[in-house]
């Protein structure tokens, strides 16, 4: 569903992703690791046209995402949860829901009963700010507001950083869960054998280029892998 | 007297806060203090003026013409000066806002002249409540009613409706209200009108309170941004707070201090204010 060819990136003159390529097929986790600074985070947001996209062609249910604006990218069933600063705080739970549905028309009310369900401490905290919550509650804000919208492809960039160690499992069952109802999920991880434990397919990045692209069990039984990224 | 006073505070303080409102959610969005606030003020006062007396509709027609007007200008100043300096600097914003404050005053001056001006020269009587305690014009009674029915209506618009709750969420955090798809160009317009119509009404309310001189907005402009600082930047229940506070200290301050002193109360409260909780009372971290 999503096809990235030779794509390059960055920001302003900066060139940081030099000609990667990369695939999301239909119902795939496909995780995004590597080194910091090897340019993660980078690729995921030229998916979303955040940063300035000097070359490549990036494909999305058959058509040039490069042309999209941000709402039409959103309409098309494509979301995004930023790494950090990903919620309204002064923003009531609710309305940090409601505001994710800003450009579709479709109807609310069974959306946010799926994400409660899907998140059951949001429930009670729903009239609450989402700047009062714990950040591992934020980050369910969050990934709420993002799929309010039925998204076909969700891009995560790190969802688990930042979170105590109790939230980092409880986040990354999420995904899983999410994924299992038909999303497809594109994340860059920090936690990368977590993410390639779960993931279809998975890339490794390091400056700025793929070195390994492989199934998530084939990265992580790769030794040369093992060894240069995943900490031995 | 302390009744009175607080009355008069009150009076004040709602004028205050109406203009703050939209100084904050311009601050909050577009992250800069606009200067030429307090002369949109007066514009918007003169444009009632023009209407009422000059042409002389009635009131209430003057008040939404003016507001309308006023809200024109604030979406002109917009397009041709503040949209092109989003890049920029702060400080070449804040430098552009002096300048259109400038240009704002002298047209004032140009037109309408330098002489105090009255929308009705009768001398009113005050109502006395209470054996003397509190003395009320119809006037102020008005100004209160208005200044109280506008402040709900700002709370209901961006508490109930889809572009109020955009521009909350663009004075958040205006990147992840791009990323969520808000038309960020299309509400920091209807913010700029929003702005434009509460500006006015605080204009026209001093004006009908007192008098209209040209340098009645930019004498409340120190008011304005203590009040927007209390409250929290980019908060607009804040401002409406802080102006609140601002207005009824600045008059309750007379009791124990000259009355030439009140802008000193209003800088302290904002000085205070910034080193105790940079925040504001309803403000985000920062």
């Amino acid at each position: 569903m999503l096809s990235i060819k030779e794509i390059y990136a960055g920001y302003g003159e900066i060139e940081i992703i030099h000609g990667i390529s990369l695939e999301v097929n239909q119902g795939e986790i496909v995780s995004i690791v590597g080194p910091n600074g090897s340019g993660k985070s980078t690729l995921l947001k030229s998916i979303f046209s955040l940063v300035d996209i000097m070359g490549g062609d990036i494909n999305y249910l058959n058509s040039d995402l490069t042309k999209f604006t941000t709402d039409q990218m959103i309409n098309k069933g494509l979301s995004f949860v930023p790494q950090t600063d990903n919620i309204f705080p002064t923003l009531t739970v609710e309305e940090n829901l409601e505001l994710g549905a800003y450009v579709s028309k479709k109807k609310l009310k069974d959306r946010f009963d799926l994400i409660y369900a899907l998140f059951p401490p949001l429930v009670e905290k729903r009239k609450k700010k989402a700047g009062t919550l714990s950040g591992g509650q934020r980050q369910m804000v969050a990934f709420g507001r993002a799929l309010v919208i039925e998204p076909k492809l969700m891009l995560l960039d790190e969802p688990t950083a930042g979170l105590a160690p109790m939230y980092i499992d409880l986040i990354l069952e999420k995904v899983d869960e999410i994924n299992k109802t038909g999303v497809s999920i594109l994340m860059v991880e920090q936690n990368a054998k977590k993410a390639l434990a779960m993931s279809d397919r998975g890339y490794v990045l390091a400056a700025g280029e793929k070195k390994y692209e492989d199934s998530g069990r084939g990265l992580l039984e790769n030794e040369e892998v093992a060894q240069l990224f995943l900490g031995g | 007297m302390v009744a009175q006073l607080f009355l008069n505070g009150l009076i004040l303080g709602s004028i205050i806060a109406l203009g703050a409102i939209g100084l904050s959610l311009i601050y909050g969005i577009l992250k800069f203090g606009h200067f030429a606030h307090g002369d949109l003020m007066t514009l918007g006062a003169y444009f009632a003026f023009l209407f009422k007396v000059q042409l002389g509709l009635p009131f209430w027609l003057a008040f939404v013409l003016a507001a309308a007007f006023t809200a024109g200008t604030s979406v002109l100043l917009n397009f041709i000066l503040y949209r092109h300096l989003k890049k920029k600097d702060s400080v070449i914003v804040m430098i552009s806002a002096v300048g259109a404050a400038l240009i704002i005053r002298n047209f004032v001056l140009l037109v309408w002249g330098p002489q105090n001006k009255f929308y009705e020269k009768a001398i009113q009587m005050p109502i006395i409540i209470g054996d003397g305690l509190l003395r009320i014009k119809e006037n102020q009674i008005i100004i209160l009613v208005l200044a109280l029915s506008l402040v709900i209506a700002v709370h209901l618009f961006l508490s109930k409706t889809k572009l109020g709750k955009a521009m909350r969420a663009m004075s958040d955090n205006i990147d992840l209200a791009q990323i969520t798809g808000i038309n960020t160009e299309r509400v920091i317009i209807w913010t700029w009108a929003m702005s434009g119509v509460l500006t006015a009404a605080a204009g026209i309310l001093l004006a009908f309170d007192t008098h209209l001189t040209p340098v009645m907005g930019w004498n409340l402009l120190l008011p304005l941004f203590a009040a927007v600082i209390l409250g929290g930047i980019g908060s607009p229940y804040g401002a409406m707070f802080g102006g609140l506070v601002i207005g009824i200290s600045q008059e309750m301050s007379t009791l124990i201090i000259s009355a030439s002193y009140k802008p000193a109360v209003a800088f302290t409260i904002m000085i205070l204010m910034l080193i105790i909780r940079p925040s504001g009372l309803m403000g985000k971290k920062v």
